[in-house]
């Protein structure tokens, strides 16, 4: 299916649920609500029509100072109808705010490591997640969230401007 | 005293940090009832760079070098990825001699990669002979790329707006009898391993990866294609250039560590194909186009995939219109595909987890970043 047409019943089916839909460099992109992720992600895999059972990336990105949070990012794709689908969600959040939103490696067991990085690069909490632990920093990391936006470490000295 | 009587319990190993069958930092915390495995914890995080955090330290241009050290053993490959993300974001369009280059190169530096992995995963095997064969063929490739770009390991090669040199004179002569001698060596190799008794009940229905379990945990490559999926991102989302040339998608069939090693004994046979299509049809012409140091793309996003020696290697960019990125995400296939491994390794022997573990091909840098 090509992108437009995926856009157009993403729209339609799931019109309850989801917003905002456009494309983004030919990849159909959807948002939803927080509370929404978790149902949503497990209609998208069920859904025979789309049959959307692998995740290609899924990520988090610190849009405290544009839009009052971090927005999860999530695409998946269908090896058998050769499409891909985006969804995003918004996590409001201020200063030091670590948001929370359910875990989705219930939905597709290679979330889990991805929930993890952002667990402890972002500070954002999965709840329900089975295995909760660090994956790419120490287990005795202190030095709070490495990926969010204006963080400073120990050794970490930011660029000047050119 | 009766067999039944004597008390028995299960035990933990660690295999790793350093052990020579994780080709990298990686630790398995292994449960194991005798010498069969209960289950797996891999312990990751040992060669973590946060090149995704120095990314939005750096202009667009500068984050090159960094993608080379993501998959060091497939750096043309990585460049390749984050080049195209860039371009495709930016509408930047490449010369098609540059994109013969990068084809080229990329095809290049799979065959060294899959040669890598051939000769390592042979000797985890107990085989010492095919990576003595392996290497000689690879240092072939490594010349190649030492002529183009001076490195041989990590080349920054590539770059926003086409290829940095052009190749120099000699090149082709050399490219061209590469090309006439490989094929052989690549029969020579399945001559030492494809039927030989040991390797065959080494790797025959071990480690077996059920399409649903492929599905479910994201795998890509040759190791989703060992399960008999036709799928390649080369043909199903063509990207650069890949629609001009002829090749075919070997796949196995029972998705045991035998039928990934066939794949990727075929791989390196259809990527020689394209490297001679790719050299008898390089056109002339310019090798980039001018791109100003500090260039600054359009506020937007992109999301674009390649697909790399070991599988999927996608970028997600956000740019917020400086010349830094605001954001890159980058998804690495040995990331999902280490993630099968507890999987489908359970209750095999603690000596098939090497042929398991070296099948699925995983590069820890690039799953640390």
């Amino acid at each position: 299916m090509d992108s437009s047409s995926l856009l157009k019943l993403l729209s339609e089916e799931y019109q309850e649920r989801v917003f905002d839909g456009k494309i983004i460099t030919d990849v159909a992109t959807v948002s939803v609500n927080p509370g929404n992720w978790v149902s949503i992600c497990h209609s998208l895999r069920d859904d025979k029509s789309l049959l959307l059972h692998s995740i290609s990336n899924f990520g988090a990105i610190d849009f405290r100072e544009k839009l009052g949070g971090y927005q999860i990012v999530l695409t998946v794709f269908s090896h058998q109808f050769n499409h891909k689908i985006t969804i995003k969600t918004l996590l409001p959040a201020k200063e030091d705010d670590s948001p929370i939103v359910g875990t989705i490696s219930g939905v597709w067991p290679s979330a889990e490591w991805f929930e993890r990085e952002m667990a402890e690069l972002f500070g954002i909490i999965f709840e329900g997640h089975p295995d909760p632990r660090h994956l790419l920093l120490d287990d005795d990391w202190d030095e709070g969230y490495p990926m969010r936006r204006g963080w400073s470490g120990k050794d970490f000295v930011v660029k000047p401007e050119i | 005293m009766a067999i039944e009587q004597l008390k028995t319990e299960e035990f933990m190993v660690n295999m790793g940090p350093q052990h020579p069958s994780t080709h990298g930092v990686c630790k398995l915390v292994i449960k194991m009832d005798g010498e069969q495995i209960k289950s797996i914890q891999p312990h990751v995080g040992f060669l973590h760079r946060s090149i995704e955090k120095i990314a939005e330290n750096r202009t667009y241009a500068q984050f090159v070098p960094y993608t080379d050290r993501i998959d060091y053993c497939a750096s043309m490959n990585a460049n390749h990825a984050y080049v195209t993300a860039v371009e495709k974001m930016a509408g930047i369009q490449v010369p098609e001699r540059a994109e013969y280059l990068r084809v080229m190169m990329a095809e290049l530096n799979r065959i060294a990669s899959h040669l890598v992995w051939i000769a390592t995963f042979a000797i985890d095997l107990g085989a010492v002979t095919p990576f003595l064969y392996a290497f000689r063929e690879r240092e072939l490739i490594l010349d190649l790329f030492e002529m183009t770009c001076g490195q041989r390991l990590t080349y920054n090669y590539m770059c926003i707006g086409g290829v940095n040199w052009d190749i120099p004179q000699g090149f082709e002569p050399k490219l061209r009898e590469f090309l006439k001698i490989f094929p052989q060596k690549v029969n020579e190799y399945e001559y030492l391993l494809t039927n030989n008794p040991i390797f065959l009940y080494r790797t025959k229905g071990i480690g077996v990866l059920d399409m649903d379990t492929a599905f479910a945990y994201s795998v890509s490559g040759p190791s989703i294609r060992g399960s008999g999926l036709k799928w390649d991102i080369r043909k199903a989302e063509p990207y650069s250039i890949y629609n001009k040339f002829d090749f075919d998608v070997p796949v196995g069939h029972t998705g045991d560590v035998w039928d990934r090693y066939k794949v990727r004994l075929n791989e390196m046979r259809e990527s020689t194909k394209i490297v001679q299509q790719a050299i008898e049809g390089l056109p002339g012409g310019d090798t980039k186009v001018k791109v100003p140091m500090t260039w600054k793309p359009p506020e937007g996003e992109v999301f674009s995939r390649i697909e790399a020696p070991r599988g999927e290697m996608a970028y997600h960019i956000i740019s917020d219109g400086t010349p830094k990125p605001y954001r890159i995400k980058i998804r690495t296939a040995s990331y999902c595909n280490l993630q099968v491994l507890p999987v489908i390794a359970v209750n095999h022997l603690i000596a098939d987890l090497v042929a398991i573990f070296g099948s699925l091909d995983v590069i820890l840098p690039e799953v640390d970043r």
